[in-house]
């Protein structure tokens, strides 16, 4: 495929952009290795929960309940409202997956992991969304968090605790810097700091998943009922164009 | 594996296979440009509400945790100066993890 350059870049650039949040995968996959292996599940089990869910909330929680010899209905719960966000992302980046077959999209799907969301959705703030871009972050992640849950599993207490190294840093890091650009104007900074506070005070008072999927609609509302001047410029022009065009 | 074991992995990841694919896509005629403008705040939502806990929320409890919260600032600065992700990623994290080592006196 060598005259097909575009989709080669985006597979390597997919690759390169996702590297330090696949080194973080590999880590915190061979953490849930770990601690999945202490709650009572076997490697293979271990291995095929991140196979199947690929969801590190999920799972992470998922196996706490399993120690706590929990029912299966209580972790199904708990399962349904961590994924609450998904849906709130999903439909934010829903605009750049209107190019894309069903059938695609029913693939890429599996892979809407936070950190997958914020890495495509960077990218497609200026450059035209494609499938070869998403499959290979999305791959990359993958391999990453399925790979580390089986060194986890086998390399059992020798990993060190990532809390003591600082590393837990490394996903606030990443969603801080792709945060950045989101920060176009005074407007969204505001949305950005009172989602973060009403986050911080959700976080007491809701279960996990679900402050998440609080803010979001914060800021969807702050975005919808307080349309900023550039934003409604933008809307003219549309507008404009829509006229042109009937 | 038991099968009851491997039933409840399915579930969980159907479940979060269903909530990942459920908004995917609409059809772009109920985009409105209000509606596109409200979407396009989403992402600072979830962004602040990834980021915020894990600065402030410590087991269960509010905490300030000065080196975090100047790394924090250290990725924000380098981002608005370098404009490069790997290279703020890479900075703020380093100085977590050297001032977590203990290489670098406090």
């Amino acid at each position: 495929m060598k005259n097909a350059s575009p989709s080669t870049s985006s597979w390597t650039e997919g690759l390169i952009d996702s590297l330090p949040i696949t080194a973080s995968y590999i880590i915190y996959g061979a953490i849930f290795g770990m601690l999945a292996g202490q709650a009572g599940l076997t490697s293979w089990e271990s291995i095929a929960m991140s196979v199947l869910v690929y969801s590190g909330a999920s799972q992470f929680a998922g196996s706490s309940l399993i120690a706590e010899q929990a029912s299966v209905w209580a972790i199904i719960l708990t399962t349904c409202l961590l994924n609450l966000r998904h849906f709130l992302m999903g439909l934010s980046i829903s605009p750049h997956y209107q190019r894309f077959s069903t059938a695609q999209v029913n693939g890429l799907a599996f892979f809407l992991t936070d950190e997958q969301y914020a890495l495509t959705l960077n990218r497609f703030r200026h450059r035209e969304s494609d499938v070869p871009y998403i499959l290979s972050v999305s791959v990359a992640l993958y391999a990453g968090w399925c790979g580390g849950t089986w060194i986890g599993t086998a390399a059992g207490a020798w990993i060190p605790d990532p809390a003591s190294l600082g590393l837990g840093f490394s996903f606030t890091a990443m969603f801080l810097a792709l945060a950045y650009y989101q920060l176009s104007s005074l407007l969204r900074i505001f949305a950005f700091l009172l989602c973060g506070a009403a986050s911080v005070f959700l976080s007491f008072v809701v279960p996990n998943g679900l402050p998440v999927l609080i803010a979001g609609c914060l800021a969807f509302a702050i975005g919808y009922f307080w349309p900023t001047q550039e934003d409604g410029d933008q809307t003219a022009a549309e507008e404009t164009r829509g006229v042109e065009s009937a | 594996m038991t099968t009851q074991t491997l039933l409840l992995f399915l579930g969980m990841g159907v479940l979060t296979y269903i909530s990942r694919r459920a908004f995917l896509r609409l059809p772009s005629k109920h985009f409105s440009p209000r509606l596109k403008n409200g979407l396009s705040f989403i992402p600072l939502g979830i962004f602040a509400s990834l980021i915020f806990p894990s600065l402030f929320v410590q087991s269960g409890s509010f905490v300030i945790q000065p080196l975090l919260l100047i790394a924090s600032l250290v990725c924000l600065g380098v981002m608005a100066l370098s404009k490069n992700v790997f290279l703020s990623f890479g900075v703020s994290l380093g100085l977590v993890v050297v001032v977590s080592l203990g290489l670098f006196s406090w």
